[in-house]
């Protein structure tokens, strides 16, 4: 693995890592108080992390094929239907 | 004999001589829906039992490759899988790949270790396009995975039935079967990285600087590095089966 694509996966968890932290408290509000959350969040984590990297790179980004990690999540312009059932589809094969 | 035999032994032995009989009673005694020859013979999508159309076109032999939720995938064994011996693989097979190709999946098939099922799977894919056949071959070898096989299969179908063009079908192929082949061999890795990402520290920077969880960063890195390694191997098979069929 080339030190480039080790710093641009390196931005691509840290992405993944804060989208999971948003979609985690959306998500145990949802969920019922019975349900185990520790195992719900490590399902999350797990399913997140797996899902295809390409779809956290910004559409500039993809155009300039620069990685700017002190861009914000929020800038992005990600596709996040797509990634929540990328993230659904990976959760129900686990 | 039958006294110094132990019970399980004794068990084995005659599930081995009634498969069938052995596995429907178990199948009914968990509310299975069996498959039957409306099922093996189906060409549509439509299903009514367990399989969820997987075993449709299949003939008699019946295979089923879907675990049901919540029992062991080994009790849904409806038939006895195929004997090696008893595979066909047709002469046309050779195709385009020449006699070598077919000698390579020849003795494949006779590995030890690899099921039955996944092998009259790899042996009808070369059957019908010997260079797809080929490419999941090696994915398999190199890599071995069960899950290969239930996409092989899949594509096959899919193939067969007219639903997939040949190059939609080697994309399939590459992209399923690598993905879900070399998926071990990726977390294998990933596994190894992040650890030696600890060890130096790596994670406990990462952390501070973007104010994430240790723990989460690495679960993270984790599963990015294996779906990038996943990715790669996707790519570079996609690359031998263009070169290779000239698209």
């Amino acid at each position: 693995m080339s030190k480039e694509t080790f710093d641009a996966i390196t931005v691509i968890a840290v992405r993944k890592a804060k989208f999971y932290v948003r979609s985690r408290d959306e998500l145990l509000k949802r969920v019922p108080s019975s349900v185990d959350r520790d195992e719900v969040n490590v399902a999350l984590r797990k399913a997140i992390s797996l899902v295809d990297n390409s779809l956290f790179i910004g559409k500039n980004e993809t155009v300039t094929r620069v990685i700017d990690p002190s861009t914000p999540i929020e800038q992005l312009d990600l596709d996040t239907d797509k990634i929540i059932s990328e993230v659904i589809r990976k959760l129900s094969s686990l | 004999m039958w006294r110094h035999m132990s019970t399980f032994a004794r068990e084995k032995l005659n599930e081995d001589r009634k498969p069938d009989r052995v596995n429907k009673s178990l199948l009914h005694g968990l509310g299975c829906k069996l498959c039957d020859s409306r099922c093996w013979t189906a060409t549509g999508s439509t299903c009514h039992c367990d399989c969820g159309g997987l075993n449709h076109g299949g003939g008699s032999r019946g295979f089923r490759t879907r675990a049901h939720s919540g029992r062991p995938s080994w009790i849904l064994s409806q038939s006895r899988p195929p004997r090696l011996r008893e595979l066909h693989i047709p002469p046309q097979s050779v195709g385009r790949s020449g006699g070598g190709g077919l000698s390579a999946v020849r003795s494949f098939l006779l590995g030890v270790g690899k099921t039955a099922l996944v092998a009259a799977l790899l042996a009808g894919l070369t059957a019908v396009h010997p260079v797809i056949g080929a490419v999941a071959t090696k994915a398999y070898a190199l890599y071995g995975h069960g899950m290969a096989g239930v996409a092989l299969y899949n594509t096959y179908t899919k193939w067969k039935s007219g639903e997939l063009t040949t190059p939609q079908a080697a994309g399939e192929v590459t992209r399923t079967v690598t993905g879900e082949a070399t998926g071990g061999a990726s977390d294998m890795f990933a596994s190894n990285m992040v650890t030696g990402m600890k060890q130096t520290r790596v994670i406990e920077q990462i952390s501070r600087e973007t104010n994430v969880d240790p723990l989460v960063t690495s679960d993270m890195l984790k599963g990015t590095i294996s779906a990038s390694e996943s990715q790669g191997f996707a790519d570079l098979a996609g690359y031998i089966v263009r070169s290779e069929a000239g698209a």
